[in-house]
């Protein structure tokens, strides 16, 4: 057994009309190749960096389980399969970490630890951009 | 000539002396932090040199996955206009 980190992109419309079932496409899978679920739990709803299978928004699963090893190959042809699931990232959870003791969202560095380089970033983006980039390749 | 004096541009680094996640005492980077990733990009989505973002090389490397993974999951654009 190693425990795992899962992340699942779901349709948006279909989460929002009825979010059980539409998390049961996951569970139901993961449970029949032997995981056993540690935490899931509703992650975030928001509009994704690019469109995914012609979707603009989505949401996200998050779940942490146990799993035999080896069932991952069978859990992600299966997934691939699956309606309604757009998209889907399993990492295996590095060993000796602690878990999180509840699923949400969460800063590493809390922003302060930004403003200089953020601000720095900004005006060099606004500023150089290309040409910069250009000149140094 | 003082701590102040050196670094010149990155005198905010020097000053400091340790990486951002080194002194949050990160073991292992969240890809998932996509706000925290976003700042350490440029604004069409490439990731900052280790020199502006002054991480060190542990971390910079996990950083590198971690966007990539949090490209992947449309967390983080691959390419920004």
């Amino acid at each position: 057994m190693a425990t795992y980190e899962g992340m699942f992109l779901l349709d948006s419309a279909r989460a929002a009309k009825d979010w059980e079932g539409t998390e049961s496409l996951v569970t139901s899978v993961l449970t029949r190749y032997g995981a056993k679920f540690i935490l899931k739990d509703k992650w975030d709803e928001r509009k994704l960096a690019y469109p995914v299978k012609k979707q603009r928004r989505g949401t996200y699963f998050l779940a942490y389980f146990d799993a035999p090893e080896g069932s991952m190959a069978e859990m992600r042809r299966d997934l691939l399969l699956t309606d309604g699931v757009l998209r889907f990232l399993v990492l295996r959870w590095p060993e000796g970490e602690k878990l999180p003791e509840k699923i949400e969202i969460k800063r590493m560095v809390p922003d302060e630890e930004f403003r200089s380089a953020g601000r720095d970033g900004e005006d060099r983006g606004a500023g150089y951009g290309d040409g910069m980039d250009g000149g140094r390749e | 000539m003082s701590d102040n004096d050196k670094g010149g541009k990155f005198k905010k680094f020097a000053q400091k002396g340790k990486c951002r996640f080194c002194r949050a005492k990160i073991k292992h980077m969240d890809w998932k932090d996509s706000q925290t990733l976003a700042r350490l990009s440029t604004g069409q989505g490439k990731l900052f040199s280790r020199k502006r973002s002054g991480n060190c090389s542990r971390h910079q490397r996990q950083f590198k996955l971690a966007v990539k993974h949090a490209r992947f999951m449309a967390l983080l654009p691959y390419v920004a206009k």
